[in-house]
C-alpha cells in the first residue's frame, strides 16, 4: 500500500465518521465500556495476585519433626528440603528455642520451667514464593523421613485461591459478553455506512478499484472507532486505578491491607502492560465488525 | 476487439434480458445499440462490463473471455473500459477534478500522472473552468461531460456508454454525442446503447438493433430504423 493512498484511505474513513457521528460515537463509547470492564478485572486479578503472593509468603509451612529422629537424621530432612522446589527460605527451630517461645506465648518465666522435660518438637519453618504452591510442597514433606507432623493454613490457600479464580472467571465471561455486543454494534454502524455509500462503492468498482482498495477505509473506519473506544476506556481506567484504588487500599479498608503489609500494584508498571492490550483489542473489535459488514457489498 | 457469442442472459425470476445474440465489434469501431425499451441493451451492456454473467454464451474483449474472469481479476479488466450511464454516477462529495481524479487513483497512478491527465482529460470534454465545482452545482450536459472525462482519463481502448443522453435534452445530448466521437476519433473503441432515435439518424454509424433480446439488425452506416 502507497503513502498516498493510505492517506486517502485514512482521509476516507475520518470523513465516513463525522458523517455518521452518532453511530461512531455510540460505538466508541460500546468498546471502551467493553475495554474498560477488561481494565477492571486486570486490575483486580494482578492485585490479587499480588496479594496472594504477599500471604504465601507470610504463610509458613511448619514441618515438625519426630522427637527420635537423630541429628543427622535431622540434616538428611534439610538437606532434602533445600532440593524442593518454590521454597525461598528455610529456618530451624531446635528444642530450646521451641520451648523459650511456648514459654514467651504462656507468659511464663523461662526459669520456672526449667528443669521440666523439654516436650516440645524440633521444626522447620518453610517459607514458600506462592500460595498455590503450597499444595504441592506439603505433599512433597509428607513424604520424607523423620517428618512427624506439617502445620499449614489449608483453609486460607483454598480461599484465596478461590477468589482469584472467581474473579478471573467472572471477568473472562463478562469480556467475552461485552467484546461480542462491541462486535455487534460496530458491525451495524459499519453497515449503515456501508449502505449508505453504496452507490460509492458501485462506482468504485466500475472504474476498476479492487476489493482491498474499497476495504480498507472501511477497516480503517473500524480500527480509528476500536482505538478511540481503547484509549478512552484507558484514560478513564487510569483515573480509576489512581484515584479509587488507592483510595480503597488508604481508606475503607487501609487496615486490613495493612495487615497483610499488601501495596496495590505500581500504576505505570499496570499500564505497561494494560495499554497494548486494550489497544490491541479494540483493533480486534473494529476490524471484526468491519470485515464482517463489508463482506458481501464487495461480491459484484 | 469485442467477440459476443450466442450470449444469452435468464434472470431469477425467469425474465429473458438477451437471447442469443452474437456480436463482433472491431477496434475503432463505433457502435449503436438501439431497440425500445426492455429490448436488452442495459442486459447486454452489463454482461459487458462483468457486472452479471450470461447465463450461456462467451463474451471475448481484448482476447481475454471474460465469463471464465477470475474475481480477483475483475478490476483490472475493467480498467480497459471507460463507461457512462445515464444516471452519470458521479461521487456527489467530490469535486468534477476529484472525480476524475478518482478513477486514476484506484488504479495506482503516480501523483505526478494524475495531475497531468486530469486537467487534459476535462479541458478535452471542455470542463476545465468547473474543477472545482461539486456535482450537484453542475447542469446535466455538464455532469455527463464530467462522467466522459472520467471514463477516458486512464485512456482505456474501449468506451461504453449506455444512454448517456438519456436524461439530456436534444441539444446537450448532441453535444455529448460529438464528444463521443472526438473520443472514438482519437482512437477509442465506443458502444452505445440509447434509444434515441433522432441522434442514431444523424450520427450514420454502425446499428445493432435489438429487439425482445434478440439481434433484430445489424447496419454497418445508417439510421435507427433502417432496413439492409
Ligand atoms: N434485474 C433484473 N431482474 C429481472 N429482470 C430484468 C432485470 N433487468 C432487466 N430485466 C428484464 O430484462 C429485459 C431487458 O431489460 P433491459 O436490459 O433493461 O432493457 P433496456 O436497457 O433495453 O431497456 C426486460 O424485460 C426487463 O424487465
Ligand atoms: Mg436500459
Amino acid at each position: 500500500m502507497k503513502i498516498r493512498n493510505l492517506r486517502y484511505f485514512l482521509s476516507e474513513s475520518i470523513r465516513s465518521m463525522i458523517r455518521n457521528r452518532l453511530m461512531s460515537l455510540a460505538s466508541i463509547i460500546t468498546v471502551a465500556s467493553c475495554i474498560l470492564i477488561l481494565a477492571i478485572s486486570y486490575f483486580i486479578v494482578t492485585n490479587v495476585n499480588q496479594l496472594m503472593e504477599n500471604i504465601g509468603q507470610s504463610m509458613l509451612i511448619i514441618v515438625f519433626v519426630e522427637d527420635e529422629a537423630t541429628d543427622h537424621e535431622v540434616d538428611v530432612l534439610e538437606s532434602q528440603l533445600v532440593n524442593i522446589p518454590h521454597i525461598v527460605d528455610i529456618s530451624f527451630t531446635s528444642e530450646e528455642e521451641a520451648f523459650a517461645r511456648a514459654a514467651d506465648e504462656w507468659g511464663m518465666e523461662p526459669e520456672l520451667l526449667e528443669g521440666l522435660p523439654h516436650i516440645m518438637p524440633r521444626s522447620f519453618s518453610l517459607e514458600l514464593d506462592a500460595l498455590e504452591n503450597q499444595h504441592y510442597v506439603v505433599n512433597y514433606v509428607t513424604g520424607l523421613d523423620s517428618v512427624m507432623h506439617i502445620r499449614h493454613d489449608q483453609e486460607g490457600m483454598d480461599i484465596f485461591i478461590g477468589i482469584s479464580r472467581t474473579v478471573s472467571i467472572v471477568s473472562a465471561i463478562v469480556i467475552a459478553f461485552l467484546g461480542g455486543i462491541s462486535t455487534v454494534i460496530i458491525i451495524n454502524t459499519i453497515k449503515i455506512t456501508v449502505s449508505a455509500r453504496k452507490n460509492e462503492i458501485n462506482i468504485m468498482k466500475y472504474v476498476g478499484a479492487t476489493d482491498w482498495f474499497i476495504r480498507w477505509p472501511f477497516l480503517m473506519e473500524g480500527v480509528l472507532i476500536g482505538v478511540l473506544g481503547a484509549l478512552t476506556a484507558l484514560g478513564a481506567s487510569y483515573f480509576i486505578y489512581t484515584y479509587a484504588v488507592v483510595s480503597i487500599v488508604d481508606g475503607v479498608l487501609g487496615a486490613f491491607f495493612a495487615i497483610l503489609f499488601f501495596e496495590p500494584r505500581d500504576v505505570g508498571e499496570v499500564f505497561l502492560m494494560l495499554a497494548p492490550i486494550c489497544v490491541a483489542m479494540g483493533i480486534c473489535i473494529g476490524v471484526a465488525g468491519s470485515a464482517t459488514s463489508i463482506r458481501k457489498y464487495l461480491r459484484v | 476487439m469485442i467477440k459476443i457469442s450466442n450470449v444469452t442472459k435468464i434472470y431469477e425470476n425467469g425474465a429473458k434480458g438477451v437471447d442469443g445474440v452474437s456480436l463482433e465489434i472491431n477496434k475503432d469501431d463505433f457502435v449503436f445499440i438501439v431497440g425500445s425499451s426492455g429490448s436488452g441493451k442495459t442486459s447486454l451492456i452489463r454482461m459487458l462490463l462483468k457486472e452479471m454473467e450470461p447465463t450461456s454464451g462467451k463474451i471475448i474483449i481484448n482476447k481475454t473471455d471474460i465469463t471464465q474472469l477470475e474475481h480477483k481479476f475483475v478490476p483490472f479488466f475493467r480498467r480497459q473500459l471507460g463507461v457512462v450511464f445515464q444516471d452519470f454516477k458521479l461521487l456527489p462529495n467530490k469535486t468534477v477534478y476529484e472525480n476524475v481524479a478518482f478513477a486514476m487513483l484506484v488504479t495506482e497512478a503516480t501523483g505526478r500522472e494524475i495531475r497531468r491527465n486530469v486537467p487534459t482529460a476535462l479541458a478535452m470534454v471542455g470542463l476545465g473552468r468547473k474543477a472545482k465545482s461539486y456535482p450537484d452545482q453542475l447542469s446535466g450536459g455538464e455532469k455527463q461531460r464530467c462522467a466522459l472525462a472520467r471514463a477516458i482519463v486512464n485512456k482505456p481502448p474501449i468506451l461504453i456508454a449506455d444512454e448517456p443522453t438519456g436524461n439530456l435534452d436534444p441539444e446537450t445530448a448532441w453535444e455529448i454525442m460529438m464528444l463521443l466521437e472526438d473520443i472514438n476519433l482519437r482512437g477509442t473503441t465506443v458502444v452505445c446503447a440509447t434509444h434515441a432515435k433522432e441522434i442514431v439518424d444523424r450520427m450514420q454509424k454502425r446499428v445493432v438493433t435489438i429487439h425482445k433480446g434478440h439481434l433484430l439488425r445489424d447496419i454497418e452506416k445508417g439510421g435507427y430504423g433502417d432496413e439492409d
